[in-house]
């Protein structure tokens, strides 16, 4: 038994005597007092948590948008940068042409001047190597949407650059088929390499395509490089002008530098 | 419960009651949190007491204890006495510890400005016994210093200690021993 222990009895004793030596009042009142402080704290605490909770939840969805919204921006804005010009036969081809696409439907647009500068752009990438097959069909379909839209004023310089660029157009469709033969009724004439060569705006003046040089004085000027316009011809289409700026019948090919 | 049929509605209506003060504590109420204090206080200020020493530092860890019990309370199992108060048992052994360590190894202090006695003489020697025994308990170990604080300061059964502890009795009954061992070979040579 503790108690008889002689040695431990008394401090034990001693120790629980001052040990449960009730508390001051005050001091028992002031720890009352922060209990119940703590109790209300804890209340407001509660209820502070469960608004802090319903803000941060809608600020995080706020956030999310935002965060998704500028994400979209960022991703449509890098695609439409990347694909501003990519070639045809490309992956983002299509931001290309949707931008051309937008570019004609801008009211008061130049519509020749925009698919001359469309197709001239597909034939820089057909001379770059770009899928020159794409490419080339791209200015193919450029030039003639070109031709629908040109003005009937044959003096215009779109059409002298319309020339120009199915020159190169025959040239390059040309060139990798080994001087092979172009589709009926769109020869690849003799006259491309002319229409190649620097001239002057004094050449434009009776609207004769520089590929009529040496021509039989039969051809059309809207007719493809391939065609022979006559010198003599008139800016007008004859008997098949009507207007329509469609172009008669083109003729044969003379000659083509391919054939040689 | 005792034979007479008044003390033992007594007794179950003190437990409801705690329960009750327990289940309004839970909610915030401070009705409950006040029976809570009322009924714990005085064990919760002798537990810091008997291990601190300092009536200023047993009144500060007694508020802390009863602070920390409100921002605890969801961990407390149920609303039985005993289970309560080896809850805020619990958090007070934290607290004197964290108090302790606190202030670590202080020196050690006789505060005899407790109420006067009708010897002072008396008073001042059972303040000396007391501060060699806390100095001697500060060479034990921690649950030494638990149990024996609650076995002869709380006058807490073995039983009570092994449930507040959550030890077995054998455990509690080898710590006691071990302690009280201890204590015969480091208080003669304690002074005073």
């Amino acid at each position: 038994m503790i108690a008889d222990d002689e040695l431990l009895a008394p401090y034990l004793a001693a120790w629980r005597e001052d040990s449960l030596y009730p508390s001051l009042p005050h001091s028992r009142e002031l720890a009352r007092t922060a209990m119940l402080a703590a109790v209300a704290s804890g209340r407001r605490g509660l209820l502070g948590r469960a608004l802090w909770f319903n803000a941060g939840f809608r600020l995080r969805g706020l956030r999310v948008r935002i965060a998704g919204f500028v994400g979209a921006v960022a991703v449509a804005a890098a695609v439409a940068a990347m694909g501003w010009n990519a070639p045809a036969g490309s992956f983002l081809h299509g931001v290309r042409v949707a931008r051309q696409s937008v570019q004609l439907a801008v009211p008061g647009a130049d519509l020749a001047g925009l698919h001359l500068e469309f197709a001239e752009q597909s034939l820089a990438d057909a001379r770059d190597g770009i899928d020159p097959a794409a490419s080339l069909a791209d200015a193919r379909s450029e030039l003639d949407a070109a031709r629908e839209v040109l003005p009937a004023d044959h003096s215009s310089p779109l059409w002298t650059r319309w020339g120009d660029d199915e020159a190169i157009l025959g040239t390059e469709e040309a060139a990798p088929a080994g001087g092979g033969g172009r589709p009926a009724g769109d020869p690849a004439g003799g006259s491309a390499p002319s229409a190649a060569a620097p001239h002057s705006p004094s050449d434009d003046e009776a609207t004769v395509p520089r590929t009529a040089a040496g021509g039989d004085g039969s051809a059309d000027p809207t007719e493809r490089p391939g065609a022979a316009p006559s010198p003599s011809s008139s800016p007008s289409w004859g008997g098949n002008d009507g207007g329509d700026n469609t172009p008669p019948s083109a003729s044969a090919p003379t000659s083509s530098p391919h054939d040689n | 419960m005792g034979d007479e049929p008044g003390e033992g509605d007594h007794i179950y209506q003190q437990s409801v009651r705690l329960t009750e003060a327990v289940d309004a504590a839970r909610r915030g109420d401070a009705r409950g949190w006040d029976v809570l204090f009322e009924r714990f206080h005085a064990d919760v200020h002798a537990y810091a007491l008997a291990r601190l020493g300092g009536w200023s530092d047993a009144e500060d860890v007694t508020q802390e204890t009863f602070v920390a019990a409100v921002g605890s309370i969801r961990n407390l199992r149920d609303g039985q006495e005993p289970v309560v108060q080896a809850w805020l048992l619990h958090i007070c052994r934290h607290k004197v510890i964290d108090h302790a360590r606190r202030k670590g190894r202080q020196q050690r202090t006789v505060d005899l400005g407790v109420a006067a006695a009708p010897d002072p003489a008396n008073v001042a020697e059972a303040k000396l016994r007391a501060a060699d025994m806390r100095e001697a308990l500060s060479h034990l170990k921690e649950d030494q210093r638990d149990v024996l604080v609650r076995r002869f300061v709380l006058d807490q059964s073995l039983e009570e200690v092994a449930a507040g502890t959550g030890r077995s009795v054998g455990a509690v009954k080898s710590m006691q021993h071990r302690g009280l061992t201890a204590l015969r070979r480091i208080l003669p040579a304690a002074p005073g």
